[in-house]
Order: structure tokens, then C-alpha cells, then sequence
């Protein structure tokens, strides 16, 4: 994995730490970042988008945490290797959790009844 | 006596430290009483307003100008009687640099560069090509942006332990300012360098900075881990009808002309917003720094 | 318009204060003509005397008011103001028909010679112009024109003896003269920006200074190194620096005058002072060919000790004032200074910081003092002018250690103050020296007793206030923690 492939806005209200293990949970979950795949140093993370390299610790300390990411002697992080591209259903689900919440709270402030908003929901998701 | 050595130890261990320094020019007090310290290895970006005493708050701590009262430590000695060796783990770029006019970037640096037992020649010299300065130009027919870069060179060339910028990025384009604020988290990383910067410029504090302290008319405001401020503050919007609810305490309170509230407010240690956030109509948003920074210096 | 306005225009590129002083004195002036032209005052009898007085005043009228309506045409161009433009040359005719058609229809009237009148005081108006319109390079020979007219007089005929001579070449030159500022006014008006230095006018080059000067907090000295070509700029010489060699550290720090410089440059320099001082001397040696004046002038011993004394007083000045800006500036040396390690402890380095900024200077106001006092021996001078010579290099090195050490202490003293401190010092020198000099016949007029005693009031009360302001540099230097505290 390369360090442009993680984006971060330093002005959004999200915490740098925050965006960084958010985007990885997505990139595996999404199968784009593979079990055991190497990620890139904390120092070229920090390099490449001028931010303190203790956030991007910070960051991948919290992954680790969570069994996400796992430390390989002499090499640095890797996607943890117990993970699976496939997560179950109800773990992916909670990734969008967030955006949910968001959408129900508009919906509401919209005065919106349910079963419109699932309807248009229903036909942009394709099914 | 125990006590009293770990104490000194403690202070000694601290890079830099101000205990309750106060100054006025003019009649008009620049600096209240202002407690700081940074933690070894530590990031602070010192924020506010244009005329905030930023420059004046860096110069007491350095002991570059004698405070009304309240003393500063650099490595645990005063400020403003320094040794060579505190001097030698310190370097400072202050705000539009302009020093030594007459000499060209290469004889600055060849100059400076002695007094400095760890000085980095090589550094020096790549750096110099990197950011396309001319050694042989008098630093005089630099541009004000040139002139800064030469001295951010001058001073991370002493690989110092301790560095102190105000107002670093001022003169700078954005490129120029991207590579110095990479310089710098690199350096913190790398070598455990404590950094001082005061800005304006919020953006470039949420990149590099760990800390942030908000100094405003000479108070300060606010000190905290810059993910803690994030994470701890927003803003709480009541209607009119509610604002009688609006709890006590705030950063931050404004009205607005429909008679709704906005108050900047805290989580509790339980990480929990203040109650009056429960109430129909109330909305938290949370706050980027830059949004922060405006609701308090407001 | 009315006319009022028309005439008050050209001062307002004036600012306020100069528009007050130069208006009282220019009515001074105006009025003191016609008064020394009836008194016969020095020769001005007749209407020659009165036209050469009143050509005279249309010289430094012109020079130094109405050119400044160059900067308003300018303005009235760039911000597109044509109406403001066109008043501004309404009020050029008519401030032309004052000060130069006027005064020769009433010397006509008077009984003199109207065409003379009117080409002179033409002359003298295109004079004062061009110094101050044309480019500065051709602007400056405006200086040499009195000279012209007090030597060239054998082979250039004057108005006083031969009118119709006169008239002869002065009408096309004033025409030729006037025809040349139009044209670089035209081109002054309408080029935006960006004229090359050489060639902006005098007023111009006046107006960027008083600018620079204002708003930059390094006193222009920056400015300086920016404009002055590179080979012109002194080598530093950085053999000898870093940690152990403080007062060559502290030397290469200060800059100016007492920085060391490598030989080559050091050669080249006084190399450019030596032509510098050569040059006007050869000039003048060419100017005045033949004259007594020049001869007189190189022989006499007193002018020359003088010289010496006062030059000796006078260099004390510009170190303490480039001291002074340094320690103005919080974001220059100061800060590098104070941080900077192996510089020595906070004694030590005081005493280099003194050692640095007043030996280079002392050391050459005493060679000045030795040169004046060989003079002064080989040509037998007595005693007393001999003590009252070296009153000047002791007010210069005092002058200099006491400003020196206000800076150094952070003794807060008006700008205003010390200047006027200054300048009394040198009228001093120069009043005292000049009447000690047996010039006036054979008794020096310092032996009379009165002025002897005022000459002592006034110099005790000068050492009185240089010493009380040393004593208060000294005593806040010893007391600052270190040397390069920001006020």
C-alpha cells in the first residue's frame, strides 16, 4: 500500500487519527488492502502529507487495537492476517452506521415519512 | 532535599517553560500572566490574533526581552541567562527575519554554522539547492520569503533539540509552506525535537501541531491535544424558545437576531455533551479548530 | 476654477508642515527684494541688481514648489484625472506669468531692460526646473551654474555690462531649456512605473526615500545594499570568527564601517573613497584655473585643521546611529545575537560589544587627531587654538561612547533629541574653532573674556549632558541580564 492512497483534511472537524483508521477499516473491509499486505512506514505517512508522525502512531496504534492491523517483527504494520476481506454482514453493516444516523436525522428535519426515503434508498442501492 | 533535586530534574527535562509572565508596551498589557510548558518532543502551535502578544509571548520565554514580571525557562535555566549549552540545543526564527543584511545566504551560514557544535554543513548545502537559493545572493536582494527560508535553513541546520518559529509560514508559498511543515514533523518524529510555531494560519497548526494554545488579548485560552480539542468542543445551537436552558458553562456564547443561541461547549469526563443538547430543537455540530478559533476570539 | 485654487495647487504635493515653512520663507524672501533694491543694499542698486535678485528667487521658487506639480500630474495621469491635469498647467501658465512676465513688465515700467529681464528671470525659472524635473544625471549641473556665473565672466557676457550680449546666447538656451523639461516632462508624466534610478528626477528620488523611510523599520540601510552594485559591496572577511574571537564575532555582526573585510575589498574601498574625495577636488582645481581662490584655499592651514577637527566630531555619528537602528530592530541581530552559543559570558560579551562598536571609530578619530595636531605643530599654532582643535575629536569620541552605550543600556532617548544634541555639538565645535583661528586679523576673538566665558558655559553644559547619558548607558548595561535585549 502506498501513502496516497489515504486522503486527509487537516481542517475537517475529525481528528487526523480519525481519518486515517476510518479509511483503513473501509480499505479492508472493502477488500482493497489484503490480509497480511504491508502498510506504509509512519514516518512516509507523515512525510508525505506533512502531519505529525505521532498522529499517524496514534492511528495505527488504535487499529491494532481493534485487530485490524498487526505488527510484524522488523517489518513494520500489515493487515492483520485473522482478517478477512469478508466480514461478517452485521460488522460491515456497522461501518455505515455514521451516515445513517446522518441521513435519518435529515429525513427527520425534513418531515420526511419512512417508506419514501426507503423506497429511493432501495432504488439507489440497485436491488 | 530529595524532593527538591527531583524537582529540578523535572524542570530541567522540560524544554521550555513560562510561569506567569506579564508585559506591557506602552502602557497596554501585551501579556496577563501566562503559564506555559511543552512536554519533550511535543508539537504546540501557539495561536491568535494579529496583535494577540504571540511574538511578544515567544520573545519573554526565549529571553529575548525582559518581562514586567514572571520568569521563563529553557532547559531548565532562566531565560534570560542563558549558557552556551542550552543556547547551542535551542534555535529560534523570529517573525520576517533580517538579520546580517550584509552577508550572502553561503557567508550567514558559514558564519552562524561555526558556534553550532552540531551543525549539519551538508544540510546546509542541500537545502539551500533544494529550496533554488543562490548562495553567493546578499541576503539584502532576497525576497522576504527567501530571506525566511535561509533562516528556517540556519536554524534546523544546528539540529537543535528545541525550535522555536513564530510566525514561520507568513512569507511563504503554499509549496514552500508544505515542505517546511514536513521539515518539521519530520524533525519532531525522527529526532524528538520540540517544536514552538505561532500562526495565523490554522490550517497548516491542524497538520503538524500535537498541542494547540489559544492566546487571546493576552490571556490564554485554551491548551490541549490538538484530536482533544476536536473531540471535546462543538457547538450547541438552541432555539429561542430554549435558550433559557443554555447551560452555564461555555467557551463561547452568542445570540443571534431570532433570539436562538449558540454557545461553544465541553463533554464531560464521561464524554457526554451538556443536557440542555438533549432538548428538542437542539443541534450539536462539531467544530473544525479554524471554526473554534473564530467563536472564541470573537 | 477660480484663480485661488488654480494658484494653491501646486502646493498640494506639498505636505502640510513643508507647505507652512516654504511659504513663509518664499514671502520672506519676496519681500526682502524690492526692500535690499531700495536700500542699494551690496550693490543691488538699479534694476539690474533687482532682476539678478528677483531670477534668483524664480530659481529655488520653481526648484522647490512648483516642480512638486510633477508628482500631481503624475497622480492626475495614473488615477485618470484629466481635468486635475489640465488645472495643473492653467496654474503653471499663470504662476509663470507671475513670477516671470510680471516682474519684468514692472521693471520695464521702472526704466529697465524688459527683454533682459524677462530672459533672465526665464532662465533662472528653467533653472530651478530642471534641477528638480530633469533626470538627477543631467539635473545636477543646475549646481554648477553659479559658478559659471561668477568666473565665466570674461568670455560670457552678463546682463549688468552688455544687455544686448547677454541676450545674444541667453534667449535660445532659456528656450532650449524650457523646450527639454517639456519634453521629460511629458515622458515623466505618462511612464507609469518603474523608472530606472539613474534617470527619475530629483523630486522622484526624494518622494521614495521619504517613503522607504516610513514604512521600513531597517532605516533604509537594507535599501541601500539592495541598490548598491555588487562590486561596490564590502567583502566580509570571515577568517578569524567563531567561538574565542568575540569581538571580531560581534564585529562581522555589527556590519557597517567597522566589519572586517577581506584585503582585496578593504584596497577597493578606500580605493573608492580616495577617487571620491579626488574627483570634486580636480573639478574644482579645473573650475577655478588660475584663481588665487584655489591655491588660497589648498594653503590655508587654518581651513584645514578646521576641516579636521569637525570631520574628527562628525564620525562619531553615523556608528551610533547604525548602533541605535540594531538595537531597534527585534527581528534582525538581537535575537540571533542572544541565542547564539560561545559568544562568551554576559561580562565579557559587554565588553567585546563595546570594544567592537567604538574602537574602529576612536582609532581613526585619533589618526584624525594626529594629522591635525602635525599641522597644527609644523605651522606653529599657539596653544590655545591648539586645545581648542582638540575639542573636537573629544566631543566626537564622547558623542559616540555615550550614544553607543544608550543604545547598548536601553536608555529611551527621542530620535529628535540626540540629533539636536548632535547638532548643537557641531555648531559648537565650528563656533569655537572658527574664533579661535586668527582669521579676523591678528586677535582671535575667543580671548575676549565675555565670549570666552558664554564658549565655556556652552561647552561644560555640552560634556555635562554627553557625560549624564553615558552614565545611564553604563549603568543599564551593567544591569541587563545580557546585552541583546528587545526594548
Amino acid at each position: 500500500m502506498d501513502a496516497s492512497l489515504l486522503t486527509i483534511q487537516p481542517n475537517a472537524p475529525e481528528p487526523i487519527y480519525r481519518q486515517i483508521v476510518e479509511q483503513l477499516r473501509r480499505l479492508v473491509a472493502g477488500g482493497q488492502l489484503a490480509a497480511g499486505e504491508l502498510l506504509p512506514s509512519v514516518r512516509e505517512v507523515a512525510g508525505f502529507h506533512a502531519i505529525n508522525p505521532m498522529t499517524v502512531s496514534r492511528a495505527y496504534g488504535l487499529a491494532e487495537a481493534e485487530g485490524l492491523l498487526e505488527r510484524l517483527r522488523g517489518k513494520g504494520m500489515a493487515v492483520a492476517a485473522t482478517r478477512r476481506a469478508g466480514q461478517t454482514e452485521h460488522q460491515r453493516l456497522a461501518l455505515l452506521e455514521p451516515q445513517m444516523v446522518e441521513l435519518a436525522r435529515h429525513a427527520r428535519e425534513l418531515e420526511l415519512p419512512a417508506e419514501p426515503v426507503l423506497r429511493r434508498l432501495t432504488r439507489l442501492l440497485g436491488d | 532535599m530529595n524532593a527538591m533535586l527531583r524537582e529540578k530534574e523535572s524542570v530541567a527535562a522540560v524544554p521550555l517553560a513560562a510561569r506567569g509572565l506579564t508585559h506591557c508596551y506602552e502602557g497596554s498589557n501585551v501579556l496577563r500572566g501566562v503559564d506555559l510548558a511543552l512536554e519533550p518532543g511535543s508539537v504546540l502551535g501557539l495561536i491568535g490574533r494579529n496583535g494577540a502578544g504571540k511574538s511578544t509571548l515567544i520573545r519573554a520565554m526565549l529571553g529575548l526581552l525582559q518581562p514586567l514580571s514572571g520568569s521563563a525557562f529553557v532547559f531548565g535555566e532562566p531565560a534570560l541567562k542563558l549558557g552556551d549549552d542550552a543556547k547551542a540545543r535551542l534555535a529560534y526564527v523570529p517573525q520576517q527575519p533580517e538579520a546580517l543584511a550584509w552577508l550572502t545566504a553561503q557567508q550567514m551560514l558559514d558564519y552562524v554554522g561555526r558556534f553550532y557544535p552540531r551543525w549539519d554543513t551538508e544540510f546546509a548545502r542541500k537545502t539551500l539547492e533544494r529550496w533554488k537559493i543562490q548562495p553567493n545572493k546578499l541576503l539584502a536582494k532576497l525576497s522576504p520569503g527567501e530571506r525566511q527560508r535561509v533562516d528556517l535553513i540556519r536554524a534546523l541546520a544546528s539540529q537543535p533539540e528545541l525550535l522555536v518559529l513564530d510566525e514561520p509560514a507568513a512569507a511563504l508559498d503554499p509549496v514552500a509552506r508544505r515542505e517546511l511543515l514536513r521539515e518539521v514533523a519530520l524533525r519532531a518524529g525522527d529526532s524528538g525535537t520540540t517544536v514552538l510555531f505561532s500562526t495565523h494560519i490554522v490550517s497548516d497548526l491542524e497538520r503538524v501541531a500535537s498541542e494547540i494554545a489559544f492566546l487571546h488579548e493576552g490571556h490564554l485560552l485554551l491548551r490541549c491535544g490538538v484530536d482533544e480539542t476536536k473531540e471535546r468542543y462543538g457547538r450547541l445551537w438552541l432555539p429561542a424558545a430554549k435558550s433559557a436552558a443554555a447551560p452555564a458553562q461555555a467557551l463561547s456564547r452568542r445570540r443571534h437576531d431570532d433570539g436562538s443561541l449558540s454557545l461553544v461547549v465541553e463533554r464531560d469526563a464521561q464524554g457526554r455533551w451538556p443536557e440542555a443538547a438533549e432538548l428538542p430543537g437542539a443541534r450539536v455540530d462539531a467544530l473544525g479548530l479554524e471554526d473554534l478559533f473564530v467563536e472564541i476570539a470573537e | 476654477m477660480k484663480i485661488v485654487r488654480l494658484l494653491g495647487l501646486p502646493w498640494m504635493a506639498l505636505s502640510r508642515r513643508w507647505r507652512v515653512g516654504t511659504g513663509i520663507s518664499f514671502a520672506l524672501l519676496f519681500a526682502a527684494i524690492p526692500v535690499a533694491g531700495t536700500m542699494k543694499w551690496r550693490g543691488f542698486a538699479g534694476t539690474p541688481g533687482i532682476v539678478h535678485a528677483m531670477a534668483t528667487f524664480d530659481c529655488l521658487f520653481w526648484a522647490l514648489t512648483l516642480s512638486q506639480s510633477l508628482l500631481l500630474a503624475r497622480e492626475a495621469h495614473r488615477l485618470r484625472l484629466p481635468r486635475l491635469g489640465r488645472n495643473i498647467y492653467t496654474s503653471l501658465i499663470l504662476y509663470a506669468l507671475l513670477t516671470i512676465a510680471l516682474p519684468a513688465l514692472l521693471l520695464s515700467w521702472l526704466g529697465g531692460n524688459a527683454e533682459v529681464a524677462l530672459t533672465e528671470c526665464a532662465l533662472g525659472a528653467g533653472l530651478g526646473m530642471a534641477y528638480a524635473t530633469l533626470p538627477a544625471y543631467l539635473g545636477v549641473f543646475v549646481c554648477f551654474v553659479p559658478m559659471l556665473s561668477d568666473h565665466a565672466g570674461p568670455w560670457l557676457p552678463m546682463p549688468a555690462r552688455l544687455p544686448d550680449g547677454f541676450l545674444a546666447w541667453a534667449a535660445p538656451c532659456t528656450l532650449t531649456l524650457w523646450l527639454l523639461i517639456a519634453s521629460f516632462w511629458r515622458s515623466n508624466v505618462r511612464r507609469d512605473l518603474g523608472l530606472i534610478r539613474g534617470r527619475r528626477p530629483i523630486i522622484m528620488n526624494l518622494r521614495m526615500q521619504a517613503w522607504y523611510g516610513n514604512t521600513c523599520s531597517n532605516n533604509g540601510e537594507v535599501e541601500l545594499i539592495r541598490r548598491r552594485m555588487r562590486w561596490l559591496q564590502p567583502e566580509v572577511d570571515l577568517r578569524f570568527s567563531g567561538p574565542g574571537h568575540t569581538v571580531r564575532n560581534l564585529r562581522i555582526a555589527m556590519g557597517g564601517l567597522g566589519m572586517p573585510l577581506t584585503t582585496s575589498s578593504r584596497l577597493k574601498q578606500v580605493t573608492i573613497i580616495l577617487a571620491s574625495t579626488a574627483i570634486p577636488l580636480l573639478v574644482m582645481g579645473i573650475a577655478w584655473h588660475g584663481q588665487p581662490f584655489l591655491s588660497n584655499f589648498l594653503r590655508s592651514s587654518e581651513l584645514l585643521v578646521f576641516g579636521l577637527s569637525l570631520l574628527s566630531a562628525v564620525l562619531a555619528l553615523a556608528p551610533a546611529q547604525t548602533l541605535r537602528h540594531r538595537w531597534n530592530r527585534p527581528n534582525a541581530e538581537l535575537p540571533l545575537l542572544a541565542l547564539l552559543p560561545g559568544l562568551g559570558d554576559s561580562a565579557e560579551v559587554k565588553r567585546s560589544l563595546l570594544q567592537a562598536n567604538l574602537l574602529p571609530t576612536l582609532s581613526l578619530q585619533a589618526l584624525l587627531m594626529l594629522a591635525m595636531l602635525g599641522v597644527a605643530a609644523a605651522v606653529h599654532m599657539n596653544a590655545g587654538i591648539r586645545i581648542m582643535l582638540l575639542l573636537g575629536p573629544a566631543t566626537g569620541a564622547t558623542m559616540l561612547t555615550a550614544f553607543a552605550l544608550i543604545s547598548l543600556g536601553g536608555v529611551r532617548i527621542g530620535d529628535g533629541r540626540q540629533f539636536a544634541l548632535a547638532i548643537y555639538g557641531y555648531l559648537l565645535i565650528s563656533i569655537s574653532v572658527l574664533l579661535a583661528l586668527p582669521l579676523f586679523g591678528s586677535q582671535s576673538p575667543i580671548s575676549i573674556p565675555g565670549v570666552a566665558l558664554i564658549a565655556a558655559v556652552a561647552w561644560a553644559t555640552l560634556f555635562a549632558i554627553l557625560l549624564r547619558l553615558a552614565q545611564r548607558g553604563w549603568r543599564g548595561l551593567r544591569q541587563r541580564p545580557h546585552p541583546f535585549l528587545i526594548q
